[in-house]
C-alpha cells in the first residue's frame, strides 16, 4: 500500500467520522479498507466498520467505538495476559487474584480512593472525593494497603538476593581503571566539601564551653552542699599543759634533771647500734618546688558538687592540655566566660 | 598534760626521747635483742596553687605561664598576671587550705595515691560557702585549672599542680 493511497483512506475516514462522507466517499472508503493488507487479516474489523458505514449512512457512525469493539474483540492480548497470570502466581500467594479481587470492587469510587491512597489526586479532586467519602472508605483504603503489603511480600520472596557491592571494583578493574574510588574530576569538589564538613562539625571554643556546661549543668547532683564546716580552736586563756606544769616552781628541779637523763640517754644510744629505728611519721615530699606545668596533663573530674546558683563548664581544649572547671558564681556580674 | 608524760617515762626509764612518741600509729618489736619501731607513713604530695589574675587590656602574660599561655587563648581575657604561689604538702588525713584573693579559701585533701596518680578533693569556699566540691584523679604531675571566681574587672585562675 503506498503513501498515498494511505492518505486517501485517513482522508475519507475523517471525512466519516465528521460525517461530512458522500456514499461515493463511503464506498471508496470501504474498497480501500478492504484492499489494505493490515486491516485484511482483521476481518471482525471491517466487518463493524462496513456496518457502521451502511447502517447510518446519514448520521456521523461511531466508528471509534466500532473499532475499537472489535480490537477488544480479537487484540491478541489474552494470550499474554494469561502467560502473565501464570507468571506472576507466586508460590501459595495468588498476587493476580488478590489485586482482581480488589479491582473487583472495583469500580470507579475504590479505583479513586485507590488514587487518593496514592497521592495521584489534584487537591480540587481530593476535595470532592472526601466529601463522598463514608467510613467505608477507611477500610477500602486498608485493604489496599494489605494488598501492597502482599505484592511486595509476594515480590520479595521471589527476589534473588545478589550482593552487589564488589561489582564495581571488578568492572573497573576490567576497563583499566587502577582506582575504582577514584572519579575523575571529583577532587575540587572533595576539596569544598571536606573544608564546608570540617567547618560544619569542628566547635569553636564557646560553642565547647556552651555545651560542656550545658551538659555538666544537666547533671543530677548527688549530693547536697554542706556549708564550711566552722572551725572550733580552743579558748585563748587555756595555756598548754606542759606550760602550766613547767610554771609551778617544784618542776624546775624535774625538769632538770629530766634534761640531763635526756642528754644521757643520747649518749646511750649512740653506743648501742644494734637498736633500729624506723622513725618517718609522715611520708614527706621532697623539697617543694616551683613545678612546671607538664605537656601532657592527665586530670580526670570524678565528682563534682557546686553550690546555689553556682554553674561550672568541664573542657579542656586539646589533649593534653591542663582541664579547666570554669566557675560562675552565679552573681549578677556578667558571665565569666 | 600528755606532752609531759614522755618526759618523765624518760627520767623514770631513761630511754627514749620526746620525738620517738608521735602522733602516728607506732608498732614495737623485741626480737633478739633488736628493738624495731615503724611507724607508718601517711602518703602525702606536693601541691603548688598558683593565683593568676586574668582581665582585659594590654596583652601580657607572665613569664611563669608560658606552657599555660597556649591554652589560655579560647578565654576572652588578654592579661594573666601571678598573684600568688602556694606551695605546700598535702598529706592524706588532714586537710590543706589555701587562702586566695577575694575572701575565697581553697582546700584540697589527699584522698588516693599511687606511683601514677593521685585522688584529690578540692573544694572552693567563699564567705563561709561552699561553691564547688569536686574530686578528681591527676596524674602525676599534672595540672589542672580551677577559675572563673570574678576579681577586680576579670577572674581569677588557679593552675593547681600536684607532684610527688
Amino acid at each position: 500500500m503506498s503513501t498515498d493511497t494511505m492518505d486517501l483512506l485517513d482522508v475519507l475516514l475523517m471525512r466519516v467520522l465528521d460525517g461530512e462522507a458522500t456514499p461515493d466517499e463511503r464506498a471508496k472508503l470501504l474498497k480501500l479498507a478492504d484492499a489494505e493488507p493490515r486491516l485484511a487479516e482483521m476481518k471482525e474489523l471491517r466487518s463493524r466498520l462496513r456496518e457502521a458505514l451502511s447502517d447510518r449512512a446519514s448520521e456521523a457512525p461511531e466508528v471509534v467505538a466500532e473499532v475499537l469493539a472489535a480490537l477488544v474483540i480479537d487484540d491478541g492480548w489474552a494470550e499474554t495476559a494469561d502467560l502473565l497470570r501464570s507468571e506472576l502466581e507466586v508460590g501459595s500467594v495468588d498476587m493476580v487474584e488478590q489485586v482482581m479481587d480488589s479491582l473487583e470492587v472495583g469500580c470507579e469510587p475504590a479505583v479513586r480512593i485507590s488514587a487518593l491512597h496514592d497521592g495521584e489526586l489534584d487537591p480540587a479532586e481530593r476535595v470532592e472525593l472526601a466529601q463522598t467519602l463514608g467510613r467505608s472508605a477507611i477500610t477500602d483504603m486498608t485493604d489496599w494497603a494489605d494488598i501492597g503489603r502482599h505484592l511486595r511480600e509476594a515480590l520479595h520472596a521471589e527476589v534473588k538476593a545478589v550482593d552487589l557491592m564488589d561489582t564495581w571494583g571488578l568492572v573497573a578493574v576490567r576497563v583499566g581503571m587502577t582506582n575504582p574510588e577514584e572519579v575523575p574530576g571529583w577532587e575540587p569538589i572533595a576539596d569544598e566539601l571536606r573544608e564546608a564538613l570540617r567547618e560544619a562539625a569542628t566547635l569553636t571554643a564557646q560553642d565547647e564551653v556552651a555545651l560542656t556546661a550545658a551538659v555538666m549543668n544537666s547533671l543530677p547532683r548527688e549530693e547536697s552542699i554542706e556549708d564550711e564546716p566552722t572551725e572550733v580552736s580552743a579558748p585563748l586563756d587555756e595555756q598548754p599543759a606542759w606550760i602550766r606544769w613547767a610554771s609551778k616552781p617544784w618542776m624546775i628541779p624535774i625538769i632538770l634533771i629530766a634534761l640531763v637523763a635526756i642528754y644521757q640517754n643520747r649518749d646511750l644510744k649512740e653506743e648501742q647500734p644494734e637498736v633500729q629505728e624506723t622513725v618517718a611519721a609522715v611520708e614527706e615530699p621532697s623539697l617543694v618546688e616551683a613545678f612546671v606545668i607538664a605537656a601532657q596533663n592527665q586530670v580526670l573530674v570524678e565528682d563534682l558538687a557546686l553550690g546555689d546558683e553556682v554553674t561550672v563548664a568541664v573542657f579542656q581544649a586539646e589533649d593534653g592540655a591542663p582541664l579547666f572547671l570554669m566557675i560562675d558564681e552565679g552573681d549578677e556580674e556578667e558571665a565569666t566566660l | 598534760m600528755n606532752g609531759l608524760l614522755p618526759l618523765l617515762a624518760a627520767l623514770t626509764l631513761g630511754v627514749g626521747t620526746p620525738a620517738d612518741v608521735g602522733p602516728t600509729t607506732m608498732i614495737s618489736q623485741q626480737h633478739k635483742g633488736t628493738k624495731v619501731k615503724a611507724k607508718a607513713k601517711a602518703p602525702a604530695v606536693n601541691v603548688q596553687l598558683m593565683v593568676v589574675h586574668a582581665s582585659e587590656g594590654e596583652a601580657y602574660v607572665d613569664p611563669q605561664l608560658e606552657r599555660l599561655e597556649k591554652h589560655l587563648q579560647f578565654l576572652r581575657y588578654d592579661n594573666y598576671r601571678v598573684l600568688d604561689v602556694h606551695r605546700s604538702p598535702v598529706v592524706k588525713g588532714k586537710t590543706t587550705t589555701f587562702a586566695i584573693e577575694g575572701g575565697r579559701k581553697v582546700s584540697i585533701d589527699l584522698l588516693e595515691k599511687n606511683k601514677e596518680e593521685v585522688r584529690l578533693r578540692v573544694q572552693m569556699f567563699k564567705d563561709g560557702k561552699k561553691l564547688v566540691d569536686t574530686t578528681v584523679r591527676v596524674k602525676r604531675g599534672s595540672t589542672f585549672v580551677v577559675a572563673g571566681p570574678k576579681h577586680k574587672g576579670g577572674i581569677l585562675l588557679l593552675p593547681i599542680t600536684a607532684n610527688y
